[in-house]
């Protein structure tokens, strides 16, 4: 039991060294809010459901991105009818402050961006705007490092022809 | 909106004061998962108990009656129930590996969810006829002697083309259901599969 109680705390750190990460998956993700916290919910379940079996082969984080994009790529249902609420004990949505008004408009119109990308590509840019190695990457995905290195030239290219067409915020 | 603007906006994300709130142990309490695999694994699960319960009432009634070839019967439909869920069940716990990397666990969800959909279509087309031929013995037993359809050929044939038409019937059924239950899934699966193997020189 108090092994048990141990490892969970150790989770909890772990969990909360990166919650950013975790977040911007969600963000990524998810459109509506109820969505982004299930899937916050579904990916922390896999976690600990996973955890006893990590064994440190790997950094905390590729294993972490593993989890969290298997899950959000082809394990997660989302809603069908879009439903507003807020539960700031398990999620928390990015506020705008007046005072950071200009950073959030441009994080707002870079997640508008990567929104229209496919589900994998979300997934490599993001891994890519974390500043993962392409080992780590392939790691992740299985996809040899060259193909990632062809996949991400067709990434850049679509944001740039997304964030000129402008239209980015329909997403 | 360069790659390298992104990456500056990116890193700033995780500065704002929103984020620091700390994720404590009461996530880990709602542990029931809602992945698509975790919720057709209960709905399996719901579906046995069900079934099981209704043979046990089944089989004890006619054994508590002394209709001890209709219990029997119906307990090798319900063997052939039980082996129904037992695969499913197999097939389910080889459709999700979180751990693996994204592009194995798309392949084993497309290459389960397939055989999933497919032992679904068969053993239902199967399962559905035996179940009528069961009801049809049960029906000519219960009726013992002096059933007045005992010598009726008419009554064979009615039986036997409505075997026929039910069998058919529900094999085309089922594809239908099956396909409007996982279709879209398959349809997603397939699409993402293709684009992980893609090597890119398309």
């Amino acid at each position: 039991m108090v092994e048990y109680s141990e490892r969970q705390e150790v989770f909890i750190k772990l969990l909360n060294e990166h919650s950013a990460l975790l977040h911007k998956v969600c963000n990524v993700y998810c459109e509506q809010l109820i969505d982004r916290q299930d899937l916050f919910q579904e990916i922390v379940v896999q976690l600990w459901k996973s955890y006893p079996n990590f064994r440190g082969d790997s950094k905390f984080s590729t294993w972490l991105y593993r989890i969290a994009l298997n899950t959000a790529i082809s394990g997660f249902r989302k809603h069908r009818i879009p439903v507003i609420s807020f539960d700031p004990g398990t999620f928390h949505e990015p506020v705008s402050m007046e005072s950071d008004a200009d950073r959030e408009e441009q994080v707002q119109k870079m997640y508008s961006a990567i929104k229209r990308l496919s589900d994998v590509e979300k997934g490599i840019i993001m891994m890519y705007l974390e500043e993962k190695s392409y080992e780590e990457m392939e790691e992740v995905f299985g996809i040899s490092q060259n193909t990632l290195r062809v996949k991400i030239n067709r990434i850049k290219e679509k944001l740039r022809k997304i964030t000129i067409a402008g239209n980015y915020g329909a997403g | 909106m360069e790659l390298d603007n992104l990456k500056d906006i990116w890193k700033k994300i995780e500065d704002r004061p929103l984020q620091e709130v700390k994720i404590s142990r009461s996530v880990l309490h709602h542990q029931r998962s809602q992945s698509v695999v975790a919720v057709m694994k209960r709905n399996l699960f719901y579906e046995l108990i069900v079934v099981l319960l209704l043979y046990t009432i089944g089989i004890s009634y006619y054994l508590f009656n002394q209709y001890e070839e209709i219990a029997l019967l119906l307990g090798g439909l319900g063997i052939c129930f039980l082996f129904y869920y037992y695969h499913k069940n197999q097939l389910l716990r080889k459709m999700l590996c979180v751990t693996c990397e994204v592009k194995t666990n798309l392949h084993l969800q497309l290459k389960a969810l397939t055989k999933y959909m497919r032992f679904y279509a068969l053993a239902t087309s199967i399962l559905i006829p035996l179940v009528f031929i069961a009801a049809f013995f049960i029906l000519i037993d219960l009726q013992g002697y002096n059933s007045p359809f005992k010598n009726e050929v008419r009554f064979y044939l009615i039986f036997f083309f409505l075997g026929v038409a039910l069998t058919i019937g529900s094999f085309f059924a089922n594809r239908i259901y099956v396909r409007r239950l996982y279709g879209s899934h398959i349809a997603k699966l397939t699409e993402l599969v293709s684009e992980m193997e893609e090597n890119g020189n398309k």
